[in-house]
């Protein structure tokens, strides 16, 4: 079979979107810890955390061009091993995707149709997000280049009306809790940064892996840009109290805007084309945990196990969390924190150790000569 | 031994006669595929008429050829040929070969002789077997069959009526050619021919259908449309078996990619001047005998949506009007259901005054919105569908009926509201100012999803339907070429020609997917003669 390939272009974009898309669910964290209106410096700190993040992924990655994580794992750490490992990066796709299906569902319930039920409306979702892991990871590619653009046009749209609501003079005073909440508020946004593991399913799909960590950073530094200016308007506009309270500070900070007589209540067009950037995540979430799993178990193709993983999915979603509230209890930092460092380094710290020890072992350079 | 086959020879065996009553078609084409053409010239004849069943048209002229006295007939089908041109064969036939005086030389063939010295007609050629006879006589063709000679000649006499060259009803354009193709390939492909007067453009000869046995000609400009294009195209021609083809829609379904979608994924036009700059962009054209519609391949989502004025028209016209048909096509697709969506689950975006305009309006009315929509969308599809069958002229009877009756007076009757009719006719006109019919109806359909969609989930139905279509949309690929392109996958490259219309000095390359073959198309220096701020301060240097 014929490897799908996909521009590195597209691999930016996905990544953007997936990131971009998160501080519409997880804005709370960031608003609601204890660094209040010092939350833009929290997000500052994302952006040095993910680009470590990303040299310990993708930098990996692009070292074996032609191999996903899993076939990765396999090279450097042996059969077994590789495969626990694999289990864990999988596991991560398939909660994290649960997640956000859940908060987008919640965010829709709360805010628009509080009498559908709400497990309707994750099935739908999940529904659309595993056709199009069902047509391959080129639609998808495909799928977030017709997004990006619509996308970015609404952040500059809703961002630039909230600009003239804003008040900037609740973000003052600057670091008045000291610097300690800041860091503090930054660790949970880092743990979502689990989601870059989908960069290491994609790699072998990219036309150019050599340059994977290049489109990674790019990606990182546009959403960073669009995370810090989220964060800096909410608060500015709700003020840093009520932006700590309300459960979708951006819907709350959006839906207050009036452009005129005509133009009210817009927070759902913003919701709208959030949505559809959601669903590319969604998308490449399922794509690579189907994937993934299918070469774990050592299936031909990804697609036989995408009706029963979105069964699990749906399952997972609805039963995962009882309510809103224990989304963010879930998302705490005591909480999300570890679990997306262990998401992240636990696997990592095998691969980048086995991969360092064939290297002083010189296995690898063996092992090309061999092929020559 | 020797004896029985004298005796045998004695009592010939009587041929036994083919029943043909007896016979099913594919059985009856079998054996005419296996007839020879026999030395006699009366067994000739007789087969032919036998296997034509004396059907209605076939004339049989028999003759001497000149002076050698050979006995020979002439055979065509009446109203299929040119008759002075038959005229003038008999006359070359009977009279030159006397007058001329010329003796055969000796050791020369005799059908050599009458093809090569005897017949002026343009076109000759030797056929030894009765379905090729056949195939060239009842394409117009006259046989030439002489007593004596396995051989026979097929002379091209073709000649029957065919429409006139008109201006196109389906795709009509202000400004720019008016011809369009008729039902004729030679004619079409002269068409096409006149504007690319050059050998590279080609055009390769199939024959598709077992029995219409219906000419079909592949064209594409050598050396710049895709090898591997025009060798997928072969294939798939290879692979086509179907009994009888009679438009190039039969055929568009044999050629395209993925038979389940809505969206058409090869491009029908009438006009030669779209096809000619199709084929400039390195794309293939298909021509199929009888039909005024060519298909294009490979095509994406935004070539439907482009007309040849755009082209034709200055530049910021030509990108105002397809804005303005991209918005079109949007509303045609998405304004019902966003209606619905917007009134049932989202009454906080409308404007205080005109919710509440749309609320004392739809007082009384006893559907649900949704039901509403749905009647007036279904009932307008079908006084359209009515009136594209209806003769010119009971045709206004339709629109009084439509309008009057079922506008005016189910309002009155309160079985809907004003704001629904609005809706429909507003989404009828933009439906009308998409300029592909094959891309309206993929249109047309998605809107009754969407209306069905959004009263379920309101603009989250929307939402997910959107998406939906955005998936499906970037999964179709027209002959390897992604259908979005050039907006998915970007090509930045491209853009100047889609949504927008550039200028056409700063149309340098062609298409990357399709014209990748020699991409640079003019010169990219003569942009820059355009953008001189001050044109005059250079004059003295150029050299015209």
């Amino acid at each position: 079979m014929k490897t799908e390939k996909i521009a590195n272009r597209q691999f930016s974009f996905i990544l953007f979107i997936m990131r971009a898309t998160i501080p519409l669910a997880t804005l709370p964290i960031l608003t609601a810890s204890n660094a209040r209106q010092d939350a833009w410096a929290s997000a500052l700190l994302i952006f040095v955390g993910t680009a470590l993040t990303i040299f310990l992924i993708v930098g990996l990655g692009a070292r074996f061009p032609g191999k996903d994580v899993v076939e990765m794992s396999w090279h450097l750490l042996g059969k077994i091993p590789g495969n626990i490992i694999s289990l864990v990066i999988l596991w991560s796709f398939l909660h994290m995707a649960s997640l956000q299906v859940r908060i987008y569902a919640e965010m829709i319930i709360v805010g628009f149709l509080p009498e559908t039920p709400i497990i309707f409306l994750t099935a739908s979702m999940i529904l659309v997000a595993m056709t199009a892991a069902f047509s391959g990871v080129e639609v998808i590619g495909r799928m977030s280049d017709l997004i990006f653009f619509f996308l970015l046009v609404m952040i500059v749209f809703s961002l630039g009306t909230l600009f003239f609501e804003a008040d900037f003079m609740n973000l003052q005073p600057v670091l008045s809790r000291g610097f300690e909440p800041v860091l503090v508020g930054s660790v949970v946004p880092l743990g979502m940064g689990s989601l870059l593991l989908v960069a290491a399913m994609l790699i072998p799909h990219l036309n150019n892996p050599e340059r994977a960590v290049n489109s990674a950073l790019w990606a990182m530094g546009g959403a960073v840009l669009v995370i810090i200016s989220t964060v800096l308007l909410v608060v500015a506009t709700l003020g840093p109290e009520e932006g700590a309270r309300v459960v979708f500070p951006f819907v709350k900070a959006i839906g207050g805007i009036r452009i005129s007589e005509f133009l009210e209540r817009v927070e759902i067009l913003a919701v709208f084309s959030w949505g559809l950037g959601l669903f590319v995540g969604l998308s490449t979430f399922v794509y690579c945990g189907a994937k993934g799993a299918a070469r774990v178990f050592g299936l031909e193709d990804y697609r036989h196990i995408l009706l029963p993983m979105g069964v699990i999915w749906v399952v997972l979603s609805i039963h995962d969390f009882e309510n809103v509230f224990e989304i963010r209890s879930l998302l705490a930092p005591e909480v999300m924190g570890p679990y997306g460092f262990f998401l992240i380094f636990f696997p990592y710290l095998f691969l980048w150790g086995g991969y360092l020890i064939r290297r002083i072992e010189g296995a690898d350079h063996q092992e090309k000569e061999e092929k020559r | 031994m020797s004896f029985i086959r004298f005796v045998s020879r004695l009592f010939p065996r009587k041929k036994k006669k083919i029943n043909m009553d007896k016979l099913d078609i594919s059985q009856l084409r079998e054996l005419t595929q296996k007839e020879k053409l026999k030395p006699k010239l009366q067994d000739n004849l007789s087969l032919v008429r036998e296997y034509y069943g004396n059907s209605l048209g076939l004339q049989v002229r028999e003759l001497q050829i000149g002076r050698v006295n050979v006995k020979a007939a002439v055979v065509f089908i009446e109203g299929m040929v040119d008759t002075a041109s038959v005229e003038e064969l008999i006359k070359v036939l009977v009279i030159n070969t006397v007058s001329s005086g010329e003796i055969i030389p000796s050791g020369f063939p005799f059908i050599k002789y009458i093809k090569e010295k005897v017949i002026t007609s343009t076109m000759v050629e030797e056929v030894e077997e009765l379905e090729e006879l056949f195939d060239r006589v009842l394409r117009g063709d006259t046989a030439l069959i002489i007593d004596g000679l396995e051989t026979s000649l097929t002379v091209d006499t073709q000649g029957w009526k065919t429409r006139d060259i008109e201006e196109s009803d389906a795709e009509v354009t202000i400004r720019g050619p008016r011809e369009s193709f008729i039902e004729s390939i030679h004619d079409n492909m002269s068409l096409i021919r006149r504007r690319l007067p050059i050998p590279q453009l080609w055009a390769e000869k199939f024959t598709v259908g077992s029995l219409s046995r219906t000419q079909v000609a592949m064209v594409y400009i050598k050396g710049l449309a895709g090898e591997g294009l025009i060798k997928e195209m072969r294939s798939r021609f290879a692979k086509t078996d179907i009994d009888g083809i009679i438009d190039s829609g039969q055929l568009e379904d044999f050629l395209e990619d993925t038979p389940f979608s809505l969206f058409p994924l090869t491009l029908r036009t009438e006009r030669p001047d779209r096809v000619v700059a199709a084929l400039l962009e390195g794309q293939v054209a298909v021509i199929v005998n009888g039909t005024p519609f060519v298909l294009l391949a490979p095509v994406t989502f935004f070539a439907h949506l482009q007309a040849s004025d755009d082209h034709f028209e200055k530049v910021p016209l030509g990108t105002f009007i397809r804005i303005l048909r991209y918005v079109a096509m949007i509303l045609a697709i998405f304004l019902p259901g966003f209606y619905v969506g917007i009134v049932n689950f989202h009454p906080e975006m409308v404007p205080t005054a005109l919710l509440l305009r749309i609320a004392s309006t739809r007082e009384g009315v006893p559907f649900p919105l949704v039901v509403e929509m749905l009647l007036m969308e279904s009932v307008f599809e079908i006084l359209r569908e009515s009136g594209i069958r209806l003769p010119a002229s009971i045709g206004p009877a339709i629109s009084i009926v439509g309008a009057l009756v079922l506008g005016d007076a189910a309002i009155r009757a309160g079985i809907v509201s004003p704001p629904v009719v609005v809706v429909v006719a507003l989404t009828a006109i933009a439906s009308f100012a998409v300029p592909n019919f094959a891309l309206g109806i993929a249109g047309r359909i998605l809107r009754f999803g969407f209306i069905i969609l959004s009263s379920i989930f309101g603009l989250f139905g929307l939402q997910f339907g959107l998406l939906l279509l955005i998936v499906h949309l970037s999964s179709l690929r027209s002959y390897g070429v992604p259908y979005m392109a050039p907006a998915a996958p970007f090509i930045m490259r491209d853009m100047k020609d889609n949504i927008i219309r550039g200028w056409q000095w700063g149309q340098v390359y062609r298409p990357k997917l399709t014209g990748f073959r020699e991409p640079v198309r003019k010169d990219p220096r003569q942009a820059r003669r355009f953008f001189k701020i001050f044109p005059h301060d250079e004059e003295g240097q150029d050299e015209d």
